[in-house]
């Protein structure tokens, strides 16, 4: 059906963005709600998450090599409950996608255009995300491969431009209250880490799969970095208490940036990179999307499906929250709990029945 | 308000038909059907949030399973 390949260095360029773009701009005040002078802690266990994974994914596609998870469930648990399984993760990546488009639009409305409507904002990126995925997994490989190291560099130099202000002292107390409050704010960017389990639905068009495991490994130290160094900055910057008060705590931190008066309005710079990498994001999530549903329809071709579920997509991501506090309380507490079940929990019982079976045989 | 709405939305689908109708072979009659079913949906969908902007939607279902862990928490 998809007859393009990409690079597992590719892969891991798309990772990047579907677990950062998002999570840099929301995660830094959840995370500082529950662990306070600790938050630098919490990405940390966090990440754990992630390599667990990785792991899962890569052993069922070793199993399995050449299928997605939509294909592999029926092989596993049989017909019905394994088409049953595939609706549920198809259902998960649309809620998914439309979670990731609608923090994107409250960000974009609620700090920048404020007097713009919500679906224009919403629907611009779904369409440019769409045609990047009509055009193949390759295009969408590609443009990660030319936006990313761009999102990078420009994080780490807003990172270093926050040097002069910056107070270490504030992670101290470290630990005052023990690890509880650390574990809890990692629940949250436990699921971000979680959507490394997407690579379930490229690596069957990775070319060179032996490289595969190195490369999201690689990519997950990357997206770990990056919230260490967001995360440890807001921390010196602002404290535990006060970035918790923030909605958007970075886009705070770099309007503060200001170099002899002259270097400032960063904020500008935050953008710039915010839609960069919203749009990777979407399209790769997107891709997994459309693939999916060809695969569980038994479909042909699933270029057909990339317009109207991107439009369904924005249609799901207004549906029923009304404001933006409610969508910040729908990312930040509900979606990690479906995330734990269906990025980790699932995935982990799958692996255990596939090789329970493979023994058998 | 509501009605340039429901014409804004008609139009996009009908545009996003005539775009990727001509794209598909004449054996492709799986294709097609989903295709049809899929706007044909999308459609219905973006009409009754028009009219009706408070019905529950997917992410209801998703908040209203998952609160009671989030009590716990």
């Amino acid at each position: 059906m998809e007859t393009g390949k990409i690079s597992a260095s590719q892969m891991a360029f798309m990772m990047y963005p579907v677990v950062i773009a998002t999570g840099i701009v929301i995660i830094p005040s959840i995370t500082a709600n529950y662990a306070a002078q600790d938050m630098w802690l919490s990405p940390i266990l966090a990440s754990l998450m992630g390599v667990l994974v990785i792991f899962i994914a890569l052993k069922l596609h070793q199993l399995y090599p050449g299928h997605t998870i939509i294909e592999y469930s029926v092989s596993i648990i049989g017909k019905v409950p394994g088409k049953l399984l595939g609706f549920i993760y198809l259902y998960f990546y649309l809620l998914m996608n439309a979670g990731g488009t609608r923090i994107y639009a409250d960000f974009v409305t609620g700090a920048f255009f404020k007097e713009t409507p919500l679906f224009v904002i919403l629907s611009t990126i779904m369409l440019v995300s769409s045609f990047a995925v009509r055009g193949g997994i390759e295009v969408v490989g590609r443009s990660a491969e030319m936006i990313v190291p761009f999102y990078v560099i420009i994080l780490t130099i807003l990172c270093f431009l926050l040097v002069a202000d910056l107070n270490p002292k504030n992670i101290f107390p470290i630990l005052s209250d023990g690890l509880m409050p650390s574990i809890k704010g990692a629940y949250t960017p436990q699921s971000w880490f979680a959507e490394f389990f997407l690579i379930a639905f490229l690596l069957p068009y990775v070319k060179d799969i032996q490289k595969a495991g190195k490369w999201s490994m690689i990519s997950l130290g990357a997206v770990l970095l990056g919230f260490l160094a967001t995360n440890l900055s807001l921390l010196f910057l602002f404290g535990g208490e006060l970035t918790e008060r923030f909605n958007y705590p970075l886009l705070d931190a770099v309007r503060y940036i200001s170099i002899a008066e002259f270097i400032q309005h960063l904020e500008s710079l935050v953008m710039a990179i915010w839609v960069a990498g919203t749009f990777v994001k979407l399209a790769v999530v997107h891709f997994a999307l459309v693939i999916g549903t060809a695969q569980w329809l038994n479909l042909s071709d699933y270029k057909p499906l990339v317009f109207p579920l991107g439009f369904l997509t924005v249609l799901v991501s207004i549906w029923g929250i009304s404001s933006e506090m409610e969508s910040a309380h729908y990312s930040g507490t509900i979606f990690p709990s479906f995330s734990l079940v269906v990025q980790t929990i699932i995935p982990l019982l799958l692996l255990v029945i596939a090789i329970l079976r493979k023994k058998h045989h | 308000m509501n009605w340039l709405s429901l014409f804004g939305v008609s139009l996009v689908v009908l545009l996003l038909f005539f775009y990727e109708w001509p794209k598909m072979n004449q054996n492709q009659v799986k294709e097609k059907r989903v295709f049809i079913f899929l706007i044909a949906g999308v459609w219905l969908v973006a009409v009754m949030l028009i009219f009706f902007p408070d019905v529950p939607g997917p992410i209801d279902l998703i908040t209203f399973l998952f609160r009671p862990v989030e009590n716990f928490l």
